[in-house]
């Protein structure tokens, strides 16, 4: 069967957990300053291409919609969405692993969050709470984030040594490519 | 705001993030998932979407119900379904939201027609201010390859496959060979470098 979370071996996977009351602003002012902190922690998970944490506070309505009955969220939510490489589990067991400084943090201020936000209980409290793909795009989801950093570095190399190898003769170009693309 | 017309949360590097909710009408119910369904398994009908060639990854959802998670969270039965949408993007907000428009001008309708206040993809002006309406800006976003653009890497997974029977060959063959065989890689490869 073929899972909508899916597009290639790439998988979107997404979150939406009920934020504790009180918790929203210190919650917020957390995530926003994880950039001050450093590099995002979300680059600990090398599976991660694309990923995002959300406060959602209400769903919107405006007279001008005419939706009849109002549908608010009752307590704000966090959601957390990552487009990921390969199977749920085995990212979900890394991402737990890797976010274990910043996880109580994050989903600690959710309800339901396990006390110590880490490992098993953390990622089964992730699984609990997922909302399944409608429709998931990927660009070029049979690439992974590795494969796709490789690539672009080597595109650069190539570039530079396209422009350092002109004028060689066949025989030292021949050496040239080896030594920087063909040595291993 | 930026000078790419988004939350300065919502970016990280060229990458660009945008998150919308809307509220499904009851018939979206049923008809989303059929579109859902049938854009996955017919290539003709994204074609658009991978020509456009500045989205990385985009996805809709359906939320339906809200997990109980215990006290005190309430228990909350919705009245309407609630659609999710993200796409991670390079380029501006503007252009974005110009590009669906215009060109993706169907399929608006076919993805936003079951939605509450969906004003139709063009006129782009009330298109953008309904987006807005509905848009939440992240908290924290990450890309693991910031300055790359689709285009970029499109390019370069491309010149990958051109390159490797090179790189796979070129020990044992003769100079002059491996000359020219690198001579039409170049020229070959041209509008991916």
């Amino acid at each position: 069967m073929r899972s909508a979370n899916r597009s290639g071996q790439a998988y979107g996977f997404l979150a939406m957990t009920p934020i504790k009351p009180g918790e929203i602003e210190a919650l917020q002012q957390y995530l926003e300053s994880l950039r001050e902190r450093g590099p995002s922690p979300l680059s600990r998970v090398s599976r991660t291409h694309m990923a995002r944490w959300v406060i959602v506070p209400k769903f919107h309505r405006k007279p001008a919609y005419r939706q009849r009955k109002d549908d608010m969220l009752e307590i704000p939510s966090l959601i957390f969405s990552s487009n990921l490489d390969g199977d749920l589990d085995s990212y979900l067991d890394e991402l737990c692993e890797a976010l274990a400084p910043e996880a109580p943090e994050i989903w600690g201020r959710c309800i339901g969050c396990p006390p110590e936000a880490k490992g098993a209980a953390l990622k089964e409290y992730l699984k609990f709470n997922q909302v399944d793909c409608g429709f998931f795009y990927a660009a070029y989801g049979q690439a992974t984030v590795s494969k796709v950093r490789r690539t672009l570095e080597q595109r650069d190399q190539l570039v530079a040594f396209a422009v350092r190898s002109q004028g060689l003769s066949p025989e030292e170009l021949q050496g040239a490519f080896v030594e920087e693309f063909a040595a291993s | 705001m930026t000078a790419t017309g988004t939350s300065p949360r919502n970016i990280d590097g060229q990458a660009i993030s945008i998150t919308v909710f809307s509220t499904v009408k009851w018939w979206g119910r049923l008809f989303l998932p059929v579109l859902f369904f049938v854009t996955a398994r017919v290539p003709k009908l994204t074609r658009t979407l991978v020509q456009l060639s500045f989205i990385h990854f985009a996805r809709w959802s359906i939320v339906k119900e809200i997990p109980f998670n215990g006290p005190p969270q309430p228990k909350q039965k919705l009245n309407y379904p609630h659609m999710y949408f993200e796409s991670n993007f390079n380029g501006g907000w503007e252009e974005y939201i110009d590009a669906f428009s215009h060109i993706l001008t169907s399929g608006m309708a076919a993805f936003w027609g079951s939605s509450y206040g969906f004003p139709k993809a063009l006129p782009v002006g009330p298109f953008k201010e309904y987006i807005q309406d509905n848009e939440t800006a992240a908290s924290h976003y990450y890309s693991a390859y910031p300055h790359a653009t689709i285009t970029m890497i499109k390019s370069a997974l491309e010149l990958d496959d051109k390159l490797a029977p090179l790189k796979r060959n070129a020990k044992r063959m003769d100079p002059d060979a491996f000359a020219a065989a690198y001579e039409t890689l170049l020229t070959d490869a041209q509008r991916c470098l």
